[in-house]
């Protein structure tokens, strides 16, 4: 019997422990969480204490969410409204990445000292969460957003390459943050396809194509290539877009006019498991997962079934899909030597008493290129924008590079492209990145490169 | 009722529910605590609990000296281990002997592992009943079972007629002459049933 | 030696628990009374329950005790819990049914408490009555996949009569009674075999059942019992991580386990679905903040859930996170006066059957607790004495009586204890 006693004073001892620290626990997280828990919008009585949700601003200070009387009340303006709702999402809990849901626990942050929570529980006063500051530029967004083309759905990115800072998100099909969780919302309109849509990248992928080709070869530089149109390989056979024929070329000249033929041809000759292994060094396959946000994974086929598909791939084309958040990654680490930066949402968090809770810093993420390398990506970016399919992203006064890409996403002759644009402006002192995909908006030349070359123009007139 | 005035009501009410189970709580602690003193007293003062009995012993050697007594329990362990109920020290016995329990039928032992028990005579490997008045030998030890309510019983009655009893000069061979002497000049001797008498005072009889 | 006897007998004198009667009493009238007035008029059950609940527990209390020497602290802390979930119903609840339901439910527990402490000071054989115990046990949990139905998503309902019951609830304190039979008297490992089988069979009929909550109590309580009757430390271990290995197999093998883990991770993503009831629960607790909302002034709700699963939401939804912790801290005591129960036991069947009792209330209420809070996934079992349900209550009351009986039982043997010193000391 004594030793039956003691044992059942060990588990005995072990359960009221248990039982007290999961107690305390309770206690505890109550205490801390409770009035977060009473402050979500789910809640339907009439509660006195609170917690007020603090204000988003721009990173020029401007409010872009604020609450007043216990409401959240965003921008008067309904199209710069509706444009920045992608980025700010909303409090119903209906977008999965928008700043309200993703940073709630900041916005309703009781960042006051434990004196100041005990004040206030007393004097029954609701409580001020902190402020998140974000790197974007209201103005810039809600004018990139107009200049979308009406009725088309796709995504745009701005960012700086040399800090990591989004400069603006654009993503169509929008909404009113008023009406979240009503059905006036346009299906899929709370998705942000800035980092959540996965497109078919066609030809901006020949950029990737092309960092490949100079890693394994750099003699490929001295290369020519002969397009007559058409290239045919076992089992099949490569165009180019509308039946150009571009002859004998060097590499930078077919980068420039897009040729799919060179570009099939280069995919061939590197073989696939290097191509992938190029592209999942620049993040293909990875969940990319930064401290502000994730993106979803862009892909490059883990296997090689047949020739044809590694010949497609090379040019973007069949199962290889990419974000038009990857897309500008990438080319922001071309134009910033091969290193590609942490991209930063959120400039600052600071709480009521003026105490910062989270201050944004630039960091490097990763060196994707070599310096040698990203600067002859560069080159032959330069060249497309000055006599090639991106003449229409010139503007006046700055070096300007980039790449367009028409995806096709369809057999359907009816089917459009996607229209993809990614460029930068090459500029220490403007060093803006932006990467468009405008779905079945035709030819990428046209629509996305417009639209991009508004977009770094509208960047350097708010952004400076 | 107006609803404003029952929510004025209940919004003052509340704090005192709170406060009552507060003080609810502390006062249930306080028992408790007083309760758990007393109960670590009396396992002070007495540390064996069931008392149903005793093992004598009638043959030992110098390490078990004649006439130790062990308190035998309702249900326990037998052996030299510090958590057997009857800890008998000697090198004949193992840690762990032998678990007994009482019964109608006696004191019936098991024996744990290769231990083994002699009871009169025979010799027991696996089970064992002692009755009241058996004899249990372990190596060099052979101890009498004496149940408690026989006991005591016998013992009033051979008070009164003063029969030499053996066992009751056991019994007292360890105690001091003094204290033998002061038993039968004793005034007055209890003959007070044996059946539970428990406090009746039905909230407690003190105050703290 | 008179005076040690003197001071023994001191030492068994118990405490007064009149000022503790006197407070929950007073606490019973004030907040049934005030519930009375939360709707439009008078309600007139609440005002009968104001009086009624204060009187049973006097009664009780007075009663009980003069009958048998038990321990009344344990007895008016149960009635309080009791009175707890009373209270809470009649203040959330929109029809009146509901409280009155718990309310007869409660009475009826009340007559199996004393049927129980009666039972256990009087019954000898329980070795005999081990093995048909054991059998009604797995027939009984067996019943429901014979006449039962699916009932929230769990097979583990059957329908007597017109009332519902759970016969999981109800074979507890049968099942610890096999255990502690079969675990008594300090066994050989063989020979509690049997008995870990039966507590195998038992736990894979509540599996099949997808009863998540029982197969833990009862696996828990199994091991727990297992450790203190034998010793074995390395054995209990080994049991415990089978019970690891077999929670990692259902969980990839059955899609409700899996579902149910999502939803604990991170019920705010669903909200509007599965998560629901977790998210709602959260919300109250925390609009309840420190001292509550108020009695009658919390949103109120019809889910036959909440009366349930989530009661202890509601009670710190009214009556404030304070209060809640003292709900806890009642739970707290009850099991540390079960175990000294356990530890002044004579034999080492009362010893386990109360150890058993108390740790399977102590893990019940961590799981609710845990469920609750989203400390841990939700499991399904109910609050004991405060969650609404028959079968809940009427068989932890059962529990509670077998344990107060234990207690009867350690208080007679130690005056008994007593009388023989004196009696051996006068002899010398």
């Amino acid at each position: 019997m004594k030793e039956l006693r003691r044992n059942m004073r060990i588990v005995g001892t072990l359960v009221v422990v248990a039982f007290l620290v999961l107690s305390g626990f309770f206690a505890l997280t109550v205490f801390e969480q409770g009035s977060i828990w009473a402050s979500n919008s789910h809640n339907t009585r009439l509660s006195v204490s609170k917690v007020q949700r603090g204000d988003i601003t721009d990173r020029d200070g401007v409010v872009m969410a604020t609450t007043v009387d216990g409401q959240r009340v965003y921008a008067s303006d309904t199209a710069t409204r509706r444009a920045l709702a992608v980025t700010l999402g909303d409090t119903s809990g209906m977008s999965g990445t928008g700043i309200e849901g993703v940073y709630s626990s900041h916005l309703l942050d009781l960042s006051d000292s434990f004196a100041g929570r005990i004040k206030s529980l007393v004097s029954g006063a609701p409580r001020v969460g902190s402020s998140v500051q974000l790197t974007v530029d209201s103005e810039l967004t809600a004018a990139i957003a107009s200049r979308f083309p009406a009725g088309y759905r796709g995504a745009v990115v701005v960012m700086n390459y040399k800090t990591g800072e989004i400069l603006a998100f654009v993503s169509k099909p929008d909404y009113d943050p008023y009406d979240a969780g009503t059905d006036r919302v346009e299906d899929t309109a709370y998705l942000n396809r800035c980092l959540q849509g996965r497109y078919t990248p066609g030809s901006v992928f020949k950029i990737v194509t092309l960092a490949s080709a100079l890693q394994n070869d750099p003699g490929v530089v001295g290369q020519t290539f002969l397009c007559s149109g058409s290239w045919n390989y076992e089992n099949g056979s490569i165009v180019c877009a509308g039946q150009n024929s571009h002859g004998n070329i060097d590499l930078q000249t077919a980068f420039a006019r897009s040729c799919n033929v060179t570009f099939g041809k280069l995919a061939y000759q590197l073989g696939f498991s290097r191509l992938r292994a190029t592209a999942e060094q620049l993040g293909f396959n990875e969940n990319l997962k930064f401290d502000d946000f994730a993106v979803y994974n862009s892909a490059f086929p883990t296997v090689q079934n047949n020739t044809s598909e590694l010949v497609w791939a090379g040019i973007g084309q069949g199962t290889v899909l990419v974000t038009p958040m990857h897309m500008a990654l990438i080319t922001s680490a071309v134009a910033n030597n091969g290193v590609m930066m942490e991209p930063l949402l959120v400039r600052r968090i600071e709480g009521t008493s003026g105490n910062v809770v989270r201050q944004g810093i630039s960091r490097e993420n990763r060196r994707l290129f070599s310096e040698p390398v990203a600067q002859t990506i560069a080159a032959y970016m330069y060249g497309a924008v000055q006599n090639g399919t991106a003449t229409r992203a010139k503007i006046d006064g700055y070096t300007v590079c980039g790449k367009t890409g028409s995806a096709e996403t369809s057999n359907d002759k009816n089917v459009e492209t996607n229209a993809w644009f990614t460029g930068f402006i090459y500029d220490e002192a403007h060093p803006y990145a932006a990467a468009a995909v405008v779905e079945q908006g035709g030819a990428g030349s046209r629509t996305a490169t417009e639209l991009s070359a508004f977009a770094l123009q509208a960047a350097l007139y708010f952004v400076g | 009722m107006n609803n404003a005035v029952f929510s004025a009501i209940s919004t003052t009410a509340r704090h005192v529910f709170w406060v009552l189970m507060l003080l609810i709580v502390l006062r249930a602690i306080r028992i408790t605590l007083v309760d758990a003193r007393r109960a670590t007293q009396l396992r002070v003062l007495s540390p064996m609990t069931g008392l149903s009995g005793e093992l004598v012993v009638m043959e030992g050697d110098r390490r078990m000296p004649v006439g130790t007594r062990f308190t035998v329990i309702r249900e326990g362990l037998i052996g030299a281990s510090r958590y057997a109920d009857i800890r008998l020290r000697h090198p004949a016995v193992s840690r762990r002997h032998a678990v007994f329990h009482l019964t109608e039928r006696g004191l019936e032992v098991s024996m744990q592992g290769k231990a083994v028990i002699n009871t009169d005579g025979r010799r027991h490997v696996h089970e064992a009943v002692i009755k009241d008045g058996g004899t249990i030998a372990i190596g060099p030890i052979r101890m009498m079972l004496i149940l408690t309510e026989a006991t005591a019983m016998q013992q009033l009655s051979r008070m009164r007629t003063d029969e030499p009893d053996p066992l009751f000069d056991v019994l007292t061979a360890v105690g001091e002459d003094r204290r033998r002497r002061d038993v039968f000049h004793r005034e007055q001797i209890r003959h007070e049933p044996l059946e539970w008498d428990v406090p009746t005072n039905l909230f407690g009889d003190d105050d703290e | 030696m008179n005076r040690k006897i003197q001071r023994m007998r001191q030492a068994l004198r118990r405490s007064n628990t009149r000022l503790l009667l006197t407070a929950v009493m007073l606490f019973q009238f004030t907040s049934m009374l005030l519930t009375a007035f939360r709707g439009s008029g008078i309600s007139l059950q609440c005002v009968a329950l104001a009086f009624a609940l204060p009187a049973v527990t006097f009664v009780t209390v007075t009663g009980l005790s003069k009958i048998w020497p038990i321990d009344r602290a344990i007895l008016i802390l149960v009635l309080l819990l009791l009175s707890v979930g009373i209270i809470t119903l009649s203040a959330i609840t929109k029809s009146e049914i509901t409280p009155r339901t718990q309310a007869v439910y409660s009475l009826g527990g009340l007559g199996a408490m004393t049927f129980g402490i009666w039972f256990v000071q009087n019954w000898r054989g329980w070795k005999k009555w081990q093995w048909w115990l054991a059998g009604l046990c797995v027939l009984a949990l067996f019943a429901p996949w014979v006449i039962g139905r699916w009932h929230y998503g769990a097979r583990n309902w059957i329908q007597l009569g017109g009332i519902s019951v759970q016969p999981s609830e109800f074979m507890k304190p049968v099942m610890i009674a096999v255990l502690a039979a079969g675990f008594s008297n300090r066994p050989r490992f063989l020979k509690t075999l049997p008995t870990i089988a039966f507590a195998a069979v038992c736990c894979g009929i509540l599996l099949s059942q997808r009863d998540l909550g029982a197969v833990l109590l009862y696996f828990l309580t199994t091991v727990f019992m297992f450790y203190a009757a034998t010793s074995n430390g390395a054995l209990t271990i080994a049991g415990l991580g089978m019970g690891c290995v077999a929670a990692v197999l259902a969980y990839r093998a059955l899609p409700y386990v899996q579902d149910r883990i999502a939803i604990w991770i991170n019920p705010w993503t669903d909200p509007q679905d599965r998560g629901y009831q977790l998210v709602q629960s959260l919300i109250a607790i925390g609009s309840g903040g420190m001292f509550g909302m108020g009695l009658g002034l919390g949103s109120p709700r019809n889910v036959p859930l909440y009366h349930s699963d989530f009661i202890f939401a509601s009670v710190a939804e009214e009556f404030g996170l304070i209060f809640a912790v003292c709900l806890l801290a009642v739970y707290v005591l009850i099991i540390l006066r079960g175990l000294i129960v356990a530890m002044n036991a004579r034999t080492s069947f009362h010893s386990l059957a109360a150890f058993g009792i108390v740790v399977l209330l102590g893990l019940q209420t961590m799981l609710i607790v845990g469920g609750n809070t989203k400390l841990l996934p939700l499991t399904g079992v109910t609050m004991p004495l405060v969650s609404y349900g028959g079968s809940s209550m009427v068989s932890t009351l059962f529990s509670m009586g077998i344990l107060l009986g234990i207690s009867a039982g350690n208080a007679r043997d130690e005056a008994r204890d007593i009388d023989i010193l004196e009696t051996r000391e006068d002899m010398l």
